[in-house]
């Protein structure tokens, strides 16, 4: 067995997570239960980090720990931080229990039939995996091999991993945003009284705090966006973390103010634009004579020498997913924040 | 242009749901043409790609076109990339599924302005979305891209449910829940799939798990197997997984469980049978000791269950999702009889039922836009009301039960052949018992809907206003269920020795 570097540090992470796990599980209120998951994710970003998957990892960290948290705290704001249900019975219990621990059996028990951690020989790392890393570079250009896999060899994937986003967003739109909602725009006046006493968006530092972060925040996600090719990162996570600045905008000044700057209709055009985006490039392919997504074809109408096709194929769908995450993430936010009514909340 | 024709069945209804997206805020009266123009290509390309398929064989295309790469170490090249593929399998569902979304989309208009007034901004595109999501999992040729479009097509439809009032939130939110418990196990099974294969390619893996096996059976396969066996069975609610059906179907808008009744069960049992039939192979299902009989019992118990059940409802809406539940068990039991006749049967009852189930949801959505609801009890002189409907409503019930030249008999024929040739003998009875349970529904709706009111045919009775459905939804539900008799009469192109369904089951049986 190769040796792990520092397992000790593995098996420390193993334990908080599934102690975070066990704890954000039992606790009561729903809002301490919301920030241990928070906490439980950034553990798996370790981890994750630790295994080598270092986009995931990143992702993880801006999806799991950062924006989730976000949108689950938004929902409690609207809802109730208190479980109303009773826990089931004792015969429940130990029929949950028994179902829990033979599915845990039944997964453990191919355990024995697994490759050896970090195998290189192993099926996962000696079928299809060499060719990415011996031709992403003649391919692509892409030195990281994530980034290709992602966003050209499989890159259909990806394109509808996109829509799922954009799926995620109108179908929450279409739930949250009804005419009872929108009426309700109109007679907020009474709902002043219910509001908390304390009122975050009257706090000084943290308006000065967020509108000295904000800037560079968008700055850094630019560079996640276009510095994917060469390092962790790309549409997703540069996506997500433009998103949270403007989330961080609304929290800590308000929902009014942001919605001063992006109306409802352009951020929900704004959401199908990049899904747009990314299945035009895949359908002017088809045009210009290639198959769907094979950026090879484009290189008449893109800049630079012909084999730089695919990176700067690789760069307009990233740009596509990075619109339509970033928007996604705020249409969410707004919605889950206001219940709908797209006026104050969180 | 042919070549492409299987990234259009795609494309078609992804264009036309990010158009239309953009549409509902500018022109929302375009976005609805534009969904029906995509699905209109869709189906184009999908019946030009039947005809391909019978003559050519089997048609692949590579996104990206990154096919066939030599791997170093490897001898045999490689996809390294998405493969979708058009076979025998597959492609009588594609024609089958792009047909009946269109159809459906045409027929849902009016209920959609009617039923969802000043909400229906983003239905058109969910609902195209929706169309992707399935059209995707019957194409495609790589076990994680299915999983996409599996994510596709359940949160679009988690949408299209909660589009209902009050009760479908719930019923939404229990659909959810159990479609994500379903996508997980089948995820965790591609994982396990993955570290013993190495590949995601279907057409590879098929090649590849034999030789894994070589030196005997591989346990994280068969994990993986069962794994995936148990993430479809959750999304195609079949016993003991089906409880979120009735509700999320019975309490969606009447306009999307049209579409989603039909197809989306059917589409999750093809994805069974690709991962049982190509990635697997039923030699490997028929060396399982024991989990074949527990699957064809559990195909049993849904059919018996879900027939029983339907006897209790008192609406039709219900009723008709319990038929649905008990039509489940027919398929995955003929998949699991693992034999000529039995898979014949699977197959073709496939795209019947999709068709059988597009016209009972079709003609009920008539009878609810009319009467308002679907009670039993409201359905008095409903055939004096809408003649029309009922015909169309009772030549569908007709091909659920079974009666020839229908093509329900047809398939139940198979169905019944291969079980009684692999001699299970319970399955045999719960067919012949669920044809007699839909008899029955047959009849009490009859006797509610003809014979209790006095017959407007006799001199002094009252005339009973005949007020059928709007023509835009008549006529979509004629057109299925003389599609269900036409399909009948053509069983034999169907499903002879040298034909789709024929070579599609040779394949299949032959390693």
């Amino acid at each position: 067995m190769p040796s792990l570097p520092i397992w000790e540090f593995d098996v420390l992470l193993l334990v908080l997570v599934v102690l975070f796990a066990l704890i954000s599980l039992s606790i009561r209120n729903l809002m301490g239960a919301a920030i241990v998951f928070g906490a439980y994710s950034f553990m798996m970003c370790l981890i994750w980090a630790g295994m080598g998957a270092v986009d995931v990892a990143f992702t993880e960290a801006a999806v799991g720990a950062g924006v989730s948290t976000v949108f689950i705290v938004s929902t409690i704001y609207n809802t109730s931080a208190t479980m109303q249900n009773k826990p089931g019975g004792l015969t429940f219990k130990l029929f949950i229990g028994l179902v829990v621990t033979l599915t845990g059996a039944f997964l453990l028990s191919a355990l024995p039939d697994f490759p050896e951690w970090g195998d290189s020989e192993s099926p996962a790392n000696a079928v299809v995996a060499p060719y990415y890393i011996k031709n992403t570079i003649t391919d692509a250009h892409v030195p990281n091999v994530v980034t290709s896999v992602l966003a050209d060899y499989r890159g259909f994937d990806t394109l509808l991993e996109t829509t799922v986003v954009f799926i995620a967003c109108i179908a929450i739109y279409s739930i949250l945003r009804t005419e009872t909602a929108k009426s309700k725009t109109d007679e907020p006046e009474e709902e002043i009284a219910v509001l908390p006493s304390y009122d975050p968006s009257d706090s000084l530092i943290v308006r000065q705090a967020s509108r000295f972060m904000i800037p560079f925040m968008q700055l850094f996600a630019l560079y996640v966006i276009a510095h994917g090719h060469y390092s962790p990162g790309g549409g997703f996570q540069g996506g997500v973390i433009l998103g949270a600045s403007l989330i961080l905008l609304a929290i800590s000044f308000d929902l009014k103010f942001l919605l001063g700057h992006w109306s409802e209709k352009s951020l929900m055009l704004l959401v199908a634009s990049g899904v747009f985006l990314y299945a035009a490039v895949g359908l002017a392919c088809v045009f210009m004579g290639g198959n769907y997504l094979d950026y090879v074809v484009l290189d008449p109408i893109l800049p630079g020498k012909g084999d730089m096709a695919r990176s700067h194929g690789i760069l307009l769908v990233e740009i596509g997913v990075g619109i339509t995450v970033m928007f996604s993430m705020v249409a969410i936010h707004i919605n889950l924040a206001s219940n709908g009514r797209f006026d104050r909340g969180l | 242009m042919t070549e492409q024709l299987p990234i259009i069945i795609i494309l078609g209804p992804l264009m036309a749901a990010v158009l239309a997206a953009f549409a509902g805020w500018f022109r929302p009266k375009l976005s609805h043409p534009l969904v029906l123009l995509g699905l209109a290509a869709s189906f184009a390309a999908a019946l030009k790609l039947v005809f391909i398929v019978a003559d050519g064989g089997t048609q692949k295309y590579w996104l990206g076109g990154w096919g066939d790469k030599v791997i170093p170490g490897q001898k045999d090249p490689f996809v390294v990339g998405i493969q979708i593929t058009v076979d025998h399998l597959n492609t009588l569902l594609l024609a089958a599924v792009s047909g009946i979304a269109l159809l459906t989309a045409i027929y849902a208009k009016r209920l959609v302005d009617t039923e969802l007034a000043g909400r229906q901004r983003y239905f058109d595109a969910l609902f195209a979305l929706l169309v992707t999501g399935l059209l995707g999992i019957s194409i495609t040729g790589d076990i994680f891209n299915l999983y996409v479009f599996m994510e596709i097509a359940a949160l679009s439809s988690y949408a299209l449910i909660a589009y209902g009032k009050s009760r479908a939130y719930m019923a939404s939110f229990n659909y959810l829940i159990m479609g994500t418990m379903g996508a997980c196990l089948y995820l965790l099974g591609i994982g396990f799939i993955f570290i013993k294969g190495g590949t995601l390619n279907i057409d590879d893996l098929s090649g590849i798990i034999p030789t894994l096996q070589a030196d005997g059976p591989s346990q994280a396969l068969f994990v993986g197997f069962i794994l995936i066996i148990l993430g479809a069975w959750a999304k195609m609610a079949f016993f003991p997984f089906h409880g979120w059906l009735p509700n999320a179907y019975t309490y969606a808008p009447t306009a999307s469980a049209s579409v989603l009744a039909p197809l989306a069960t059917k589409v999750a049992v093809y994805a069974m049978l690709r991962i049982m039939l190509t990635v697997y192979s039923i030699d490997y299902i028929v060396g399982l000791n024991g989990i074949q009989p527990i699957a064809l019992y559990l195909s049993t118990a849904a059919i018996v269950m879900g027939s029983f059940l339907s006897l209790t409802q008192t609406n039709l809406k219900m009723i008709a999702c319990y038929f649905v539940i008990s039509e489940i068990g027919y398929m995955v039991g003929g998949a699991w009889l693992a034999n000529k006749p039995g898979l014949t049967g699977a197959m073709y009852h496939l795209v019947a039922d999709a068709a059988m189930t597009s016209a009972l949801f079709m003609a009920i959505g008539c009878i609810v836009y009319r009467l308002g609801q679907a009670q039993l009890e409201s359905l008095r002189g409903v055939f004096f009301k809408m003649p029309v409907t009922m015909t169309a409503f009772v030549v569908t019930m007709a091909a659920l039960i079974g009666v020839p030249p229908t093509c329900g008999f047809f398939s139940k024929w198979y169905l019944i052949q291969g079980a009684a040739q692999a001699g299970v003998w319970h399955f045999v009875v719960a067919l012949l018992l669920s044809s007699l349970v839909k008899a029955i529904i047959l009849f009490r709706i009859v006797e509610i809907g003809y014979n209790r009111v006095p017959h407007p045919a006799i001199q002094g009775n009252p005339a009973i206003e005949r007020k059928e459905a709007p023509l835009s939804m008549l006529i979509p539900t004629l057109v299925m269920a003389l599609g269900l008799i036409v399909l009948g009469l053509y069983t034999d192109t169907l499903v002879g020795t040298n034909t789709i369904i024929g070579k599609a089951v040779s394949a299949a049986l032959t390693p």
